[in-house]
Parts: structure tokens; C-alpha cells; sequence
């Protein structure tokens, strides 16, 4: 008589944890759709300047609206430019 | 312990004046009790200033960021926290909702206090099921009429009937004895019935209340236990 295969490894599908969404994120959004918004002064945004040696171009994207809105509200709560935002998302791409 | 925040976007509808009343009544009958003053004008850390010898504690807290940690340490310390936020929409208000175990929902008999309410009860049922966790909310009436109900006040009730949501069976009425509390900084109890009109009649308004209030806390409680 064969011994039986191990399906063990089978049995039950593994579900792919989304990662907990900050609470108090997540209601400050809720709050910002139903008009409740910061009355707190943003804090003072430190002058940048571009690097001179840095080129420019533009880039241009269809994007969904919801995607569209959040990376807006990200960076007004960020107090980013969309570029700051950018960057700083290229960040988290591997080399 | 429970936190009660106040909530409504509109101001003028009795937030401050109904926290208080919570409040200083629940100690008066041996609760501890934590205020938080979220409102920009202060009111009841100015209330605290006077000559009132009541047990509650007041804290002003005014700031975003401020506000949860504040809520988070004064819930482990204190039997009940009441947290009266400004008459506005601001996030501030929003978080202060976040971490409620009671949200009360003061109106005036007004038209205006309703859509404002209403309002901010669907902010509180979004972020029922976005926390995924039950946030009870209930209107509450103050400066209604002593003798008869106004039409106003039938018209409002009958609409959140029909709206499913649910409303405190004691209304506080108005009474002179209530904007005292403000103009002597002092308690209900403390107050000279020389100098107010219906002091008796209003510490029974607001037994009635606080005792309304403090059962569905209870309630809530004991829910919460069996669940856990």
C-alpha cells in the first residue's frame, strides 16, 4: 500500500493580510468627506529650492479618481508639492 | 471607563450646558468624573475657575493632537470622561467621537439644531463601521418647554422616530437655574435659590437626566462584558 501525499500545505488557502490601516487616518478622512475639517494652522513649510543641476520634464497620467484624491489628500495633509510626494514614494522602489 | 462626548456641529445648541449638567450631577452622586473642554472659548475651565467646590475635574484640551492621548489617560484614571467639543466641524471633534462609548446629540427645538444633528450622526455611523465597533448615539432635548411640548419640538422627535434615532426620554428643560450654573460657576446644588429661580426643580431635571444617562452607560457595560 503507497503512503498517501502530504496536502497538508493545501488545505486551507492563505489569506493575504491587508496591513491594518491607521485608525485615527482613516476618521480623519471619514471626517474631511463629511466637512470636518483641521482648524489647526499647518505647521510652517520650509523654503525648498531646486537643485540647479537637476533636469525637468513633464509627466503625464489617466489615473482612477480615487487614486487621484487620495494622493491629493495625502499631500495636502503632507504639506507636500505632488513632486515632494512623488519622490518620496520613488523612494519605497527598489534601486 | 465610558467616555460621553458631546457632539453637533452647530454651536449654541446646549453642548456645554448639557456636559456640565452630566457632569457635575454624576459626581454629585459620587462618580469620578473627568471634563474635557475642547472648545476654543473655554467655558468650563472658566466655569472651574470659580468659586465651586464640585469634584469634577476640568482639562482643557484644544489641540488635535492632544485630544486622544488625553481621552486614553483620563479613561484609565476616572470613572467617566464628558468631552464637550466646539460647535463646529473640525477634526478635533471628529476624534473626539472616535473614542466615545455614548455619543449625545444636544438639540434645541429648532430646525436648525436638527439638520445639524442629523449631520453629525452620520458622521458617528461612518465611523461606527469604519472602527468596526458600536458607537451608540442618542439625541438629546434641552431648553424644551416645562408645561407643553412646542410644535417644533413634536415635529423633531416624530422625524427621528420615523429616522430610527433613538432620543433621551428626559429633556432638559429650560431653566434659569442651568445658565446660572455659567453666570455663578457654581453647581446646581451650590447655587442660592435666593438669587435663581427653580433650583429644586432643576437638581430633579437633572437627577432624572444623569440617572437616564447612566443607565444606558450601564447598560452598555454589562454588554460589553458578556460579549467579552
Amino acid at each position: 500500500m503507497s503512503s498517501q501525499p502530504d496536502v497538508s500545505w493545501m488545505a486551507k488557502p492563505a489569506v493575504e493580510k491587508k496591513p491594518a490601516r491607521d485608525p485615527v487616518q482613516l476618521v480623519d478622512e471619514i471626517a474631511e468627506r463629511h466637512g470636518y475639517v483641521s482648524r489647526e494652522a499647518p505647521p510652517p513649510r520650509a523654503k525648498r529650492q531646486r537643485r540647479p543641476d537637476d533636469p525637468m520634464q513633464n509627466f503625464t497620467m489617466r489615473l482612477p479618481i480615487a487614486d487621484t484624491e487620495r494622493f491629493i489628500r495625502y499631500c495636502e495633509r503632507e504639506r507636500l508639492t505632488y513632486r515632494e510626494a512623488f519622490a518620496q514614494l520613488l523612494q519605497h522602489l527598489p534601486e | 471607563m465610558p467616555v460621553v462626548t458631546l457632539s453637533s456641529p452647530k454651536g449654541g445648541c446646549g453642548k456645554s450646558t448639557t456636559a456640565l449638567i452630566l457632569a457635575t450631577t454624576l459626581a454629585e452622586l459620587g462618580a469620578s468624573v473627568t471634563l474635557l473642554d475642547c472648545d476654543g472659548n473655554q467655558p468650563l475651565v472658566r466655569w472651574k475657575a470659580g468659586a465651586t467646590r464640585s469634584r469634577v475635574k476640568v482639562l482643557s484640551a484644544v489641540s488635535e493632537r492632544e485630544i486622544l492621548p488625553v481621552i486614553d489617560r483620563e479613561r484609565a484614571s476616572t470613572g467617566l470622561v464628558v468631552i464637550d467639543v466646539e460647535g463646529a466641524a473640525t477634526r478635533l471633534a471628529s476624534r473626539a467621537v472616535m473614542r466615545a462609548d455614548l455619543v449625545l446629540v444636544p438639540v434645541s427645538p429648532s430646525a436648525l439644531d436638527a439638520n445639524e444633528a442629523a449631520r453629525a450622526i452620520e458622521l458617528v455611523q461612518e465611523e461606527e463601521t469604519a472602527l468596526g465597533r458600536r458607537i451608540p448615539v442618542q439625541v438629546s432635548f434641552n431648553r424644551t418647554a416645562v408645561a407643553m411640548q412646542s410644535r417644533a419640538e413634536v415635529g423633531i422627535a416624530n422625524e427621528l422616530e420615523a429616522a430610527g434615532i433613538p432620543t433621551l426620554k428626559t429633556h432638559l428643560n429650560m431653566r434659569a437655574a442651568f445658565a446660572a450654573m455659567f453666570a455663578y460657576r457654581l453647581t446646581l446644588q451650590e447655587l442660592d435659590p435666593a438669587k435663581v429661580n427653580g433650583v429644586d426643580k432643576a437638581i430633579d431635571n437633572a437627577m432624572r437626566f444623569a440617572s437616564e444617562v447612566a443607565e444606558l452607560l450601564r447598560e452598555q457595560q454589562q454588554q460589553q462584558g458578556r460579549a467579552a
